[in-house]
């Protein structure tokens, strides 16, 4: 029972590949056959279409008062390092004849220690960032509630009862609980419990919707730009600037699917290069010129605690409530989509986790009738439903970004680690300007990981000892690699 | 065995009744074969204006009837019946509660496609009303003359409560004298996309899925104290369709599905699982009503 193994040899123990795709297999053999179907433009669609919606529609109500207006030139820092993460994270990826999540990929090339780690982090980019998404959804519902009916739902039932001063959490304001949030997040589950499924065509429909609104907002808020608005536009400093960039690098979560595509891309080594590239550039373009409207239409000083912040401003400007209304809608129901989308992730690399004893059996049930592991999912959404309902997004989205810059960081350092390691196990896609661009990775991630406040760092530590525990009580004993007989069962 | 096949003059008609007699030749018991007309003014009325019409309906029942003796097996006891009722539904369920039926027997609409079931309007009212179980025929169903039933399926799911389901499928098989094959289906659903999980997250979940079947068939199977032989087969896909072909079947099959536990205490009654089963299986199905557990499917 692999009672003589230490804790040393547990940590760096790896997934044999073998597993890995016997796991994912096509028809449950031994080995799934390859298939590679995404074309370039595709996966484009993939990659914008997972990036937009998370944060944009949301974000600047946040960082606008931490950057000024210079929060443009944040957009564009944390599109940077995005880009040199999916870099990195494509290689590692590439390295694996299977698609999974980062935790995966880590499990078979880093260790066992690694990959627990990255999951502990995966749960923050997907599970933290679900709830984010909640909240700032619910206020979007307000708002069309508030458009249509002239009164929003009660603020005791719309706000968090915790409240963010800064980052300084207290009890108070005038919450009690974030219902629609908490409702969403149900709704999701709900769904995914019964086996819904975004299809690979709703995703394309979904991205024309949100490409589509912020549009709207651009052509709109371009009539109301004053230059003066941008005045002064750096009044933090660098410091500033910084601090929103770490802040705002969450909007870029959801670029990695590009890179976890991995085998499944035609040419890889062409493809996923551009395709990351070309995502990045249409999202960045995309929220600079959102960002560079907005801030030409009202003062920098405006947009601190703007709740659907972007249909407010068209109400603003336009003085009449439609387009409001058209922005905040499909605000509604893309960000819906793309809450679906990302509670799905979570529930299924929860499910990758389980397979590998790394956290209890029971969230890989499947319930033979639905189909869908429905513990698992009912676990999630208890999970991220109270987030939502209890936290308010200030911090959320900041432990969203905390987690995603780890676990790159850990990916890229990951990606040197293998080149000396594993320099002939094969690679679909290698970075290019190595090692440049993986130290660039790096370096980058720390510096906004630096940025980060206070409260977001101890907040990641308690949920780091609390994944240590988890491990050191529980996965370590329980891994399905202590069981070598059992391996391929 | 007594089954009573609900007979039209057409295509699915005489399907039905082709089943009707396989069933009963399998089982060494009879059929009645029954065709449901309008119900006409049943009290005197002026100048007895409906009289001819009921004239005409008696007539085309016995033309109905008469076509359906040239059909039937001449092996098989059969009789023939002619009732009139408001609907087809409630004519079928008097004639079969009058004759102490065991089974009704009904043939699949013509909007299937062959070889496929699809719900007429009786066939759909009687699928959710029933007290006694269902076989249908998809379209096209021609069964050898003379043939036999090999082997009767059930759907498993692997849920708690099939293992009593399977046992209530013994009695069907011993009346065939037949093994029975433990048939779950595994539908591989679509990947969400994009997602951060990986581009095969979904086959992670379909090969769990497929190991819980296998331990849970496997489970039956060891403690299995009936005379009646059983095995098991996983049949995997991306559709419900690919997935019951995958499962490979005899030419004289007939595959046991459960009701909705969704649906009435002793009724039939098709959950979705069951619906889709129905709808894409090759071979007969034959519903059996929601019984003392939650049935499989």
């Amino acid at each position: 029972m692999g009672a003589g193994i230490s804790l040393g040899q547990r940590l760096i123990r790896r997934k044999p590949i073998g597993n890995l795709v016997g796991d994912a297999a096509e028809h449950g053999g031994e080995h799934g056959e390859l298939n590679r179907s995404i074309t370039l433009f595709q996966l484009i669609m993939f990659g914008v279409g997972s990036t937009i919606g998370t944060g944009i529609f949301f974000v600047m109500a946040q960082t606008v008062p931490t950057a000024g207006p210079a929060v443009i030139v944040s957009f564009a820092i944390a599109g940077i390092v995005a880009g040199l993460t999916a870099l990195c994270y494509a290689e590692m990826a590439s390295m694996i004849p299977v698609s999974g999540s980062s935790y995966s990929y880590a499990y078979a090339t880093l260790g066992e220690g690694v990959a627990f780690f990255v999951a502990s982090c995966l749960i923050l980019e997907y599970g933290i960032s679900a709830a984010a998404v909640a909240v700032g959804w619910s206020g979007y519902l307000n708002k069309v509630f508030e458009i249509v009916f002239g009164s929003g739902l009660p603020a005791a039932m719309t706000n968090a009862p915790i409240v963010a001063d800064g980052y300084s959490l207290s009890f108070g304001g005038p919450g009690y609980i974030n219902l629609p949030a908490a409702v969403l997040v149900f709704l999701c589950c709900l769904l995914l419990m019964r086996g819904s499924k975004e299809s690979a065509k709703a995703n394309a429909i979904m991205v024309m919707t949100k490409m589509g609104v912020l549009a709207l907002f651009v052509v709109i808020a371009i009539t109301g730009f004053h230059a003066s608005n941008l005045q002064p536009f750096a009044p933090f400093g660098w410091s500033g600037i910084s601090a929103a960039a770490g802040t705002i690098f969450f909007t870029y979560v959801g670029l990695d699917a590009v890179s976890t595509a991995g085998e499944e891309v035609i040419n890889p080594k062409r493809n996923l290069p551009i395709a990351i590239i070309c995502a990045l550039v249409i999202v960045t373009s995309l929220y600079i010129l959102v960002a560079v409207t907005a801030l030409g239409v009202q003062p920098a000083a405006q947009f601190d605690g703007q709740e659907a912040g972007l249909a407010t401003i068209l109400q603003n400007i336009t003085g009449s409530n439609w387009p409001a209304l058209v922005l905040a809608g499909g605000a509604v129901i893309s960000v819906f989509s793309v809450t679906l989308v990302v509670l799905y992730g979570q529930t299924r690399i929860l499910f990758a986790m389980s397979r590998d004893g790394m956290i209890p059996e029971i969230f890989h049930r499947v319930n033979p009738r639905t189909m869908t592991p429905v513990f698992n999912t009912l676990a999630v959404a208890l999970f991220v439903g109270a987030i939502a309902a209890f936290v308010p997004d200030a911090v959320l989205w900041d432990l969203t970004s905390m987690g995603t810059l780890v676990a790159f960081m850990v990916v890229s350092a990951g990606v040197m680690i293998l080149r000396r390691t594993k320099p002939d196990m094969p690679r679909g896609f290698k970075v290019p300007f190595y090692p440049v661009l993986p130290i660039l990775s790096i370096v980058s991630c720390m510096y906004l990981i630096y940025n980060l406040n206070p409260t977001t760092f101890k907040l990641f530590g308690v949920w780091l000892v609390f994944a240590a525990i988890l491990y050191l009580t529980y996965s370590a004993r329980n891994s399905r690699l202590e069981r070598p007989a059992e391996v391929r069962a | 065995m007594k089954y009573l096949v609900g007979y039209s003059s057409d295509q699915g008609g005489s399907e039905a009744l082709a089943l009707g007699g396989l069933l009963a030749r399998s089982s060494g018991g009879s059929i009645v074969v029954c065709t449901v007309v309008p119900e006409t003014w049943g009290h005197p009325s002026m100048a007895r204006v409906d009289l001819e019409y009921a004239n005409f309906l008696d007539q085309h029942a016995k033309k109905v009837l008469s076509k359906a003796r040239e059909l039937v097996d001449k092996n098989v006891p059969a009789e023939f019946v002619a009732r009139t009722a408001s609907s087809g539904r409630e004519g079928l369920l008097q004639v079969a509660a009058d004759i102490g039926a065991d089974c009704i027997v009904l043939g699949s609409a013509r909007a299937a496609s062959l070889g496929r079931f699809a719900e007429g309007s009786v066939t759909s009212g009687i699928l959710r009303s029933a007290s006694l179980p269902v076989a249908l025929a998809p379209k096209g169903y021609q069964p050898r003359p003379q043939a036999r039933i090999k082997r009767v399926s059930c759907a498993f799911s692997g849920a708690g409560d099939s293992v009593g389901f399977a046992r209530r499928s013994i009695e069907l098989c011993q009346s065939f004298n037949v093994p029975l094959r433990l048939a779950t289906l595994i539908v591989r659903d679509k990947q969400m996309y994009p997602t951060g999980a990986g581009y095969s997250a979904e086959n992670l979940v379909s090969n769990q899925m497929k190991r819980q079947a296998k331990v849970a068939q496997d489970e039956v199977i060891g403690g299995w104290n009936s005379s009646v032989g059983l095995t098991g087969a996983i049949g995997d896909g991306k559709t419900w369709r690919a997935a019951i072909d995958s499962l490979g079947w005899l030419d004289e099959e007939v595959i046991v599905v459960g009701s909705s536990g969704l649906g009435p205490f002793l009724r039939v009654f098709l959950g979705s699982n069951s619906g889709k089963i129905v709808c894409n299986s090759p071979v007969p199905c034959i519903i059996l009503p929601r019984g003392g557990e939650v049935e499989a499917l």
